[in-house]
């Protein structure tokens, strides 16, 4: 009996391989597949403005523009004014801001702020202690930080605080 | 299985194997050129759409965080300039959800896409099976420029475009690759029959001619076409034809030539027998006047002259059936008459010897002189061999189902039987042939020792049969068959 299963089965094996290669496609669905680069959008522009870092509802780092009249300063002053810059972060999320799901995790501030500024690098000094800050809020502070020393955001930020000083860190 | 192969001939498996690679050949390269073909369209059209997003995408403008309203406005904008066709947009920031639709949210866009866009600033796509519908989804993570570096803004833009249009596409390659399949094959059906034809036209040539050598036409030739296998093969048969024509002929020769012999010597011997046969008659009847030693001598002489020539006329018989000379004289006669004139002539009146069943009326087509021959050879075997009394049945039947074939014929048989011990068994097979002795301690015997045999060549002159064998009594019996239409031998 073996001789035609194998004759007649192999040709139906055939026909049904080609039936289902012709019949059984569509469009499939695929995995995710990266193309090409991301959009560049006009957003900021370095020059008067402040580049202020919160988080959003996934814990990402999301930047805000504030235009130095929102802080009662003249226009276009350059650099930007860091301690003024760092105080606004501390102060929260405003209220539009704060409707587009920001938040920010740093605790109120009780004192002023100083600010020692060489050529990329920064040295923040903060009234309160920055071992017990969490991740994401040391890295709103040294975003901000980085971005009011300079258009780049590219400076070495240290975080100095009552309990001692945080290892330098980059944006 | 032996059946099954058998069923399933040259032609059909030809036939078969043709479409079947037409088949595979067609499926291949339909499927083939299916996928590249989807391919091509899709890649078309998801490439056209992620660099028409990120073109409308970086026209816009946005403050951070973004403007809802103004948002909106922008993102109607993008839906409207869709591409290749329209899509609906999403914007995506923090908690900020707009789109150009009425669902502020897509229900069709992966997680595994927006933890791919947020994660890594990249276009990237996915196409999602929604329903039964595919849709191509889009992210376009944006970012800004910040000196010499790009920083995400945190905003991802999102289009969403249904995918019928390329699925019907896909879909109609699909039926239009199955509705050419058919008439491909249809199409391959023609080969395929021209090619079973011309493989099988060779093998029917060879099958009828091995045929005609089968039943005798050894001259039978093939045409040689061609030098393929198919024409091998004829050559090879056409050269074993030659071969087998040429021994057969040699061997007819040879026979023919001592046929020949044996017909010329019984000839010759006949013309200074029938010499020596009057001069013994002549020395018969002086026989009594001579000396008793000399007259017993004269007699023995006389006695195997007699025998000698009815060898000699025995032998020129059976010459003339095996050179095929022997011709039918038929007439219709009354069979219980014939065998009767058969007896008297004989001097087997004697109802001691022979007993006789003879029904009158019986009438067949015979040829006299020859059915008296096989009767007087029987009753003369009989009484020779076997003994007294022997009986002559006549009878007619009528066979169903005869080994020639003839249904309903009838014919006349003629049982001889005698009284005797019968044949014996090992002896029952040869009976028929020349020479051949029953008893083989009896070397002399008083008949030529050709007598059953010219029996047996005078019954199938008629077109009949006979056979030996041993009666329930134990006598022999030797049964004669002949149609009662007298149909010639067809030999």
């Amino acid at each position: 009996m073996k001789y035609p299963c194998t004759a007649v089965g192999r040709a139906v094996a055939a026909c049904a391989t080609a039936a289902t290669l012709l019949t059984g496609c569509g469009v499939q669905k695929t995995g995710v597949i990266e193309v090409g680069g991301p959009a560049t959008v006009m957003a900021a522009d370095p020059k008067g403005q402040y580049l202020l870092f919160f988080l959003s509802t996934e814990e990402r780092l999301t930047p805000v523009v504030r235009f130095q009249e929102d802080y009662g300063l003249p226009g276009h002053t350059e650099p930007v004014d860091a301690p003024t810059d760092i105080t606004a972060l501390f102060a929260g999320p405003l209220a539009d801001e704060r409707a587009a799901g920001l938040r920010t995790e740093l605790p109120k501030l009780n004192g002023p702020v100083g600010v020692s500024t060489s050529p990329g690098k920064v040295q923040i000094v903060l009234p309160l202690a920055v071992r017990p800050l969490g991740k994401p809020a040391v890295r709103q502070l040294v975003c901000t930080a980085a971005f009011a020393q300079d258009g780049d955001g590219t400076a070495e930020v240290t975080l100095q605080g009552e309990d001692g000083a945080l290892p330098p860190a980059r944006c | 299985m032996s059946r099954r192969k058998a069923r399933i001939g040259l032609r059909t498996r030809l036939v078969l194997a043709f479409l079947l690679v037409a088949a595979i050949s067609a499926a291949t390269t339909a499927t083939l050129a299916y996928r590249a073909a989807r391919t091509a369209i899709l890649k078309q059209a998801q490439d056209t759409a992620v660099s028409s997003l990120r073109d409308r995408v970086q026209r816009l403008g946005t403050s951070l965080p973004v403007e809802t309203q103004s948002l909106r406005e922008q993102l109607l904008a993008i839906a409207r300039q869709g591409k290749p066709r329209t899509w609906v947009v999403f914007a995506e920031y923090g908690s900020v959800r707009v789109s150009s639709g009425t669902s502020p949210v897509s229900t069709v866009i992966t997680p595994a896409l927006r933890e791919a866009a947020l994660a890594n600033p990249h276009g990237a796509f996915q196409r999602v099976d929604k329903g039964g519908t595919p849709y191509l989804t889009v992210a376009m993570p944006t970012v800004f420029r910040a000196g010499k570096t790009a920083r995400p803004t945190g905003l991802v833009v999102y289009a969403v475009m249904p995918l019928n249009e390329e699925e019907i596409q896909v879909r109609a390659m699909v039926t239009a690759a199955r509705d050419g399949a058919f008439p491909g094959l249809a199409a391959a059906l023609v080969p395929a029959l021209l090619a079973a034809r011309s493989v099988l036209r060779p093998v029917r040539d060879l099958r009828k001619a091995a045929r005609n050598m089968g039943s005798g036409r050894l001259d039978t030739r093939i045409p040689v076409k061609g030098s393929d296998e198919l024409a091998d093969l004829a050559r090879t048969f056409n050269e074993s034809a030659v071969e087998l024509e040429r021994t057969v002929g040699e061997l007819r020769a040879a026979e023919a030539r001592a046929r020949r012999f044996a017909s010329d010597v019984s000839h010759e011997l006949r013309t200074p027998l029938a010499g020596m046969l009057a001069v013994t008659e002549v020395l018969d009847e002086d026989a009594a006047r001579l000396a008793p030693d000399t007259a017993a001598a004269v007699r023995l002489i006389s006695a195997e002259t007699g025998k000698l020539a009815v060898l000699v006329e025995d032998l020129m018989e059976i010459s003339r059936f095996d050179a095929r000379a022997a011709e039918l004289n038929a007439d219709e006669v009354d069979v219980a008459q014939a065998i009767r004139k058969t007896l008297t002539s004989r001097h087997w009146t004697d109802p001691a010897q022979v007993v006789t069943d003879l029904p009158e009326g019986i009438r067949a087509r015979l040829d006299p002189r020859r059915f008296d021959v096989v009767v007087a050879n029987l009753v003369g075997n009989a009484l020779r061999h076997g003994s007294a009394p022997v009986t002559v049945r006549l009878r007619t039947e009528t066979c169903g189902n005869g080994p020639t074939g003839d249904h309903g014929a009838v014919r006349v048989v003629t049982e001889v039987e005698d009284s005797g011990p019968g044949i014996p068994a090992d002896a029952l097979p040869h009976i028929f042939e020349r020479f051949y002795k029953a008893d083989a301690a009896r070397t002399r015997s008083a008949g030529s020792g050709l007598g059953l045999a010219i029996t047996l060549e005078n019954v199938r002159l008629h077109g009949g049969t006979v056979r030996a064998a041993n009666g329930p009594a134990g006598g022999a019996v030797f049964t004669v068959t002949i149609p009662l239409t007298g149909e010639e031998a067809t030999e």
